[in-house]
């Protein structure tokens, strides 16, 4: 042990190093940077300064897509409470089936055939009030959202789909064509049942799409927040630009990466498949 | 339209998920759809050489081109935290990142890796600027002993 009595690792040195090296270059920076050496201005880098200008315009470019994005999240709720309501008109309609299942009476049976048809009224009326500014993901609509500056560039695709009564394949109960019968006497009681199936595959449809419209729902918002900062990103430091001194950035960079050599956050992030694949380099 | 590639013996690269090596004898072959990620081995970053606020950029933007999720919200949080951390420290940097989001968010994210690439170049220049302006010594190692070493 010829230096001290204190071993470090060869990290731990590596960073204590650099941080002795950007201590002193820090240092330096201050002091000529008191001395008012080698400021640059807006006059004498004339290409920053209109980089920052340039950024600026591209910024308000940029905040007219996240408009059309909060459109698109606003239109997915609006979609979202009609599924929930369609939701728990179906569950009643499973719950007047129960019922007339319950009973025999023909009398009984044709009662409930009224009330559940008019929960099929509901359904559908609930169907077509779920729109939001002209486009009703759940009349079979689709809304493309765009989120690149240029038209085209990135767009996601929201498929709509039809959750009218029709559309979720529920027939009216009743004697007319295409109704299902509950109130005859032989037939009545395969007929609720089959009710009762179609009301399973309702909730079924429902549920697979409502998991779809939050999944392009969460692209949109995730989309949005990279927007957001993206602006942010574009009009903070226009004025930095213009005053940029590059000693000076060479030496906060050292100290950044000190900083971040120090930190305990693994920057892998990715899927046990990438990581894999990384390690074979 | 497909991409030429010309493999050197024993290179690597990352074609869609799997890892091929060339053999012996230099290859030329077309893959015939690009929609994958295809990275030559030059061009791949381990996490051991992540070692600068720059290349800690290329090395997320990397992960997004692997695993081919650009929508990934984890990936977005890291690469802005790092965004902000190298735009604080080095506002003239702005103008890779601002490229760099708009790789990203067209979906050319083998763009973005390019303008990362730029991004660390430049990283260089700063601090070697800063290097050449300000002289170091850089204190003597050799006379450290490792721990664990007798």
């Amino acid at each position: 042990m010829a230096i001290n009595d204190i071993s470090l690792t060869s990290g731990m040195r590596n960073n204590l190093l650099s941080l002795q090296n950007t201590t002193t270059l820090i240092n330096r920076t201050q002091t000529r940077l008191s001395t008012g050496k080698s400021v640059n201005t807006a006059l004498d880098n004339p290409t920053n300064f209109f980089a920052a200008q340039t950024a600026t315009a591209r910024a308000t470019d940029l905040s007219n897509r996240k408009d059309g994005m909060s459109e698109a999240v606003q239109m997915v709720s609006a979609a979202n409470a009609g599924i929930t309501g369609i939701t728990s008109l179906i569950e009643s309609a499973q719950g007047v089936a129960q019922a007339a299942l319950a009973t025999t009476s023909v009398t009984d049976r044709a009662s409930y055939e009224t009330t559940f048809n008019t929960l099929m009224t509901q359904i559908t009326e609930l169907a077509s009030d779920s729109g939001y500014r002209g486009t009703n993901f759940l009349n079979s609509q689709n809304q493309t959202v765009e989120f690149a500056p240029a038209t085209g560039g990135a767009t996601l695709q929201i498929q709509g789909f039809d959750a009218t009564a029709t559309g979720l394949g529920l027939s009216t109960a009743g004697t007319g064509s295409g109704s299902i019968d509950w109130a005859d006497s032989t037939t009545g009681t395969a007929g609720i049942q089959s009710s009762a199936t179609q009301l399973e595959n309702a909730l079924n449809t429902l549920r697979s799409q409502s998991s779809t419209l939050s999944a392009n729902l969460s692209v949109v918002t995730s989309r949005q927040t990279f927007t957001d900062n993206m602006v942010s990103t574009l009009q903070t430091g226009a004025d930095n630009l213009t005053l940029a001194d590059t000693n000076q950035e060479g030496a906060n960079l050292l100290m950044l990466q000190t900083r971040q050599s120090l930190g305990i956050t693994s920057l892998s992030l990715a899927s046990q498949a990438a990581q894999a694949v990384l390690k074979l380099f | 339209m497909s991409l030429k590639l010309h493999l050197k013996p024993h290179e690597k690269i990352i074609l869609g998920g799997a890892v091929i090596k060339c053999g012996n004898n230099p290859v030329n072959f077309f893959v015939e759809n690009n929609s994958v990620a295809i990275l030559r081995q030059k061009d791949i970053m381990t996490e051991a050489g992540a070692t600068t606020p720059a290349r800690r950029v290329y090395f997320v933007l990397q992960l997004m081109y692997i695993d081919n999720d650009s929508n990934n919200s984890k990936f977005f949080e890291r690469f802005e935290g790092l965004e902000q951390e190298m735009i604080t420290a080095a506002p003239s940097s702005r103008r890779y990142f601002v490229e760099i989001r708009d790789c990203i968010t067209s979906g050319g994210l083998y763009r973005a890796l390019k303008t990362a690439r730029e991004l660390i170049d430049y990283e260089e220049q700063l601090v070697e600027q800063a290097n050449i302006r300000l002289p170091i010594k850089l204190p003597q190692v050799s006379g450290l002993t490792e721990a664990g070493s007798p």
